[in-house]
């Protein structure tokens, strides 16, 4: 039996690295604190927008607390804080002025499990924009579509709007919730753990898609899949722990050489599945 | 110990190469002895011999792929399996160069050598000597030792510019011997791209140890200058 | 199979027999007083429900037929007062409690409620009467319906808080990394999620409450006639089926166990419909039944 669901792999992005990308987030000196005890600490990295930037690590290297201190979701963590500072396009994010809603705006995330809000389909897609005032129906109409487009969703669904967002199959719920993201226009889309509940076929439709999606937006990454990340991404951040238990990046660099011949012997024994 | 089975499973990569490497080693001597004596059995020997070697190779590259597959290496595990693929099919060539000089010995038949034989098996000894070492040096990693080796091949070279200049002399005497002579330049040549071959394998050994992918000891161009 | 495998077998097919026939027993011994209390208000009940019983006001002791529909009204108009004043706080109470477990007035709210549902009822009533009936010099419904308000509460807010606990984290997260604020999030996203238990929580303080015989002596007091004045004493199901069966009569005996049943069904419809209105919810949002 052979899988016919017009399905390749994700050609390599050979021009990823020789077209040189703007900076969209500069991450400098980056440590997130829950009270006393520093969980991630001195991270800088520079994000390339339109890129695909994969952060990997063994289980509990801080990867995903990272992740959620780039759209200040840590913050809802009661006793968590954050020293260092994050640049996007040029604004600081954690600065005293900042609008956390602005925010969050326009770094959108995605969750390991697909979380689709017990609404239709319709109302789940159209529920970032009214929050942000959207209220004429033709615009809505055009958003929800657009969104469910770029998911790759909207054929599978345009007949059942109306129909609890609940009712899809996982992989369907996962494109769900990325449409939902997508619909109030971010900038940079978060996604922890993206596939990790799907299943393979499910996991690759969802990688051809960030292959489409990375044209308009840039894409962050957390995977503990080795292989999913070197399917998928330009560049890729390996994280660790070191001897105070914090989460460091240890090596950053262009997914090839990660997994061709990275520099770190971590890294190497990481990525050889000699440890982690 | 993690991916212990992997482990084993590159260690016998390595091991079927070295054995493929040994075949190849031994032929290439057979082959010479063979040419030497007038042997035309032993030429048969050889060529049997290389159906083996193909065989083998066709071997090792499917449980190679296999292993490619399913354990998708990565880093250095990736290079090491890319690089034995590679080798491989060098000594499947050299492999070939036996079965020519066999061959030259079969299509000899009853005509006697035109000149005995010295600096042809010195050759064959010598290419077959380098294989050896250098096959070793990648099992072992051995960075130093895989870039000396390709600096012997100026030795091989050398001996091949003598087999060239005594057959022309000969044949320049006596132009009713071009024939046999032909045979013998071809073996010499045959040989002399043996240990040229050896060379790619040091560059492979290098490659698996740092990542550079890069010529070692380029003088073929020197040589081909000089004439 | 050797001897041993076989006999040790057999011991454990015997000990898997005796467990299920405990477990039977159990069951049983739990489901055997409901059934009794059921079966008796239907046997005793039954004969003495007619028509008229639902629409006709009680007649003197002798006199045949009567209904309880000044009941029906009083009850309808006390929890339906109670509910109307508890579910607000009650729900509010129950969100704050859950989205702030650790602050001082979820702690304090966690607390209350205990307290409150340790309360009996009848001090409850006491309570009632001394706030709502001295004041106005007269009982009332009004204070019919503070009482059950106060009883309703505890089980509102516990309920609210419970459920919208278990209404999975990501979902909060889903919405607020949308860039919803948190009270957006709690009313578009949380309470739509724990509608459900919610539901089932307002059904337990409903039936609990429609229940309450002793505060409604000292509040609603009763009422031989309907009475849809808020301000004026009215008769509620559970305070008449008192009356009617600590007295000497016969025939009112009867009509307790009349009025006993028809509380119980109402109660029964209630949960019924509601059990409906969230299965039709569900299946209008297209999930699979």
């Amino acid at each position: 039996m052979q899988p016919s669901m017009g399905l390749r792999t994700p050609p390599v992005r050979s021009d990823a690295e020789s077209v040189p990308s703007a900076t969209k987030m500069q991450i400098e000196n980056l440590s997130i604190f829950y009270r006393d005890f520093r969980a991630v600490s001195n991270v800088s990295l520079s994000i390339g927008a339109q890129r695909i930037t994969a952060i990997i690590g063994p289980s509990g290297c801080g990867k995903s607390t990272l992740l959620r201190a780039l759209n200040r979701m840590n913050d809802l963590v009661p006793g968590s804080h954050a020293e260092g500072q994050i640049i996007l396009d040029g604004q600081p994010l954690y600065a005293r002025n900042v609008d956390v809603v602005d925010v969050r705006r326009r770094i959108g995330m995605v969750f390991q499990r697909p979380n689709p809000f017990p609404k239709s389909i319709y109302d789940n897609v159209a529920y970032g924009p009214r929050l942000y005032g959207v209220r004429s129906k033709s615009n809505l109409d055009e958003l929800v579509e657009k969104s469910l487009r770029q998911a790759a969703l909207w054929d599978e669904v345009r007949d059942k709007l109306h129909q609890s967002g609940l009712s899809l199959s996982g992989g369907q719920q996962q494109r769900l919730c990325i449409a939902r993201a997508l619909a109030v226009e971010p900038e940079v889309i978060l996604m922890d753990e993206p596939a990790s509940a799907l299943d393979p076929i499910s996991t690759l439709r969802i990688e051809e898609l960030m292959h489409d999606l990375v044209k308009d937006y840039t894409i962050i990454i957390v995977t503990h899949n080795m292989q999913q990340a070197a399917r998928v991404s330009d560049f890729t951040a390996m994280m660790m722990i070191d001897e105070h238990r914090a989460g460091r990046v240890i090596e950053y660099n262009a997914t090839r050489i990660i997994f061709t011949n990275p520099t770190d012997r971590r890294t190497e024994d990481y990525v050889t599945g000699r440890f982690g | 110990m993690i991916r212990k089975t992997f482990e084993t499973e590159l260690k016998q990569a390595k091991d079927e190469m070295l054995v493929l490497g040994s075949m190849v080693e031994k032929a290439i001597i057979d082959s010479v002895t063979a040419l030497k004596s007038r042997d035309l059995t032993a030429s048969a020997k050889v060529l049997a011999g290389d159906t083996e070697i193909n065989k083998k190779r066709f071997a090792i590259e499917s449980q190679l792929m296999i292993l490619i597959a399913t354990q998708q290496p990565m880093a250095h595990d990736l290079r090491l399996l890319a690089s034995i693929l590679e080798i491989i099919s060098e000594l499947e060539r050299m492999g070939d160069y036996a079965k020519g000089i066999a061959n030259i010995n079969i299509r000899m038949g009853e005509a006697p050598l035109l000149k005995p034989l010295i600096d042809v098996p010195r050759m064959a000894q010598k290419g077959a000597d380098m294989l050896h070492r250098a096959l070793t040096a990648f099992v072992n990693e051995d960075i130093e030792l895989a870039r000396k080796i390709p600096v012997e091949d100026d030795e091989v070279d050398a001996l091949y510019n003598q087999v060239y200049r005594e057959l022309m002399t000969i044949v320049i005497g006596d132009p009713k011997t071009i024939e046999r002579a032909n045979w013998l330049l071809w073996t010499a040549h045959n040989l002399e791209r043996f240990a040229d071959r050896v060379t790619n394998i040091c560059e492979r050994t290098v490659f698996v140890a740092t990542g550079a992918l890069t010529e070692i000891n380029d003088t073929d161009s020197e040589f081909w200058k000089q004439k | 199979m050797n001897h041993r495998s076989i006999r040790r077998q057999i011991w454990r097919k015997s000990i898997n027999s005796v467990m299920l026939a405990l477990c039977g027993a159990a069951a049983l011994a739990v489901v055997a007083p409901l059934l009794l209390i059921l079966g008796y208000v239907v046997r005793e009940g039954l004969p003495a429900i007619t028509p008229q019983f639902f629409t006709a006001l009680p007649t003197p002791v002798g006199v045949p037929g009567g209904g309880v529909v000044n009941a029906l009204a009083g009850s309808l108009m006390t929890v339906g007062l109670g509910l109307v004043m508890a579910a607000p706080v009650g729900i509010l109470a129950g969100i704050y409690a859950a989205m702030h477990p650790d602050n001082p007035f979820g702690v304090l709210i966690r607390f209350g409620t205990d307290v409150i549902s340790g309360v009996p009822s009848i001090v409850m009533g006491i309570f009632a009467y001394t706030l709502v009936v001295l004041p106005q010099r007269h009982f009332s419904a009004l204070s019919g319906g503070v009482v059950l308000a106060f009883i309703m509460l505890p089980t509102l807010t516990r309920t609210t808080e419970e459920m919208i606990r278990l209404v999975p984290s990501s979902l909060r997260d889903g919405s607020l990394a949308l860039g919803a604020p948190e009270w957006k999030t709690t009313i578009d996203v949380l309470l739509p999620a724990a509608l459900n238990g919610l539901v089932t929580g307002i059904m337990l303080a409903v039936a609990r409450a429609a229940g309450e015989a002793a505060p409604m002596m000292f509040t609603a007091f009763g009422n031989p006639f309907i009475n849809l004045d808020f301000t004026q004493p009215v008769e509620t199901l559970p305070h008449m089926i008192f009356t009617y069966a600590i007295s000497p009569y016969g025939d009112w005996h009867g009509k307790a166990w009349a009025t006993a049943l028809v509380l119980i069904t109402l109660i029964l419809l209630l949960n019924v419909a509601a059990r409906l209105l969230v299965w039709w919810r569900g299946r209008r949002l297209g999930l699979v039944r």
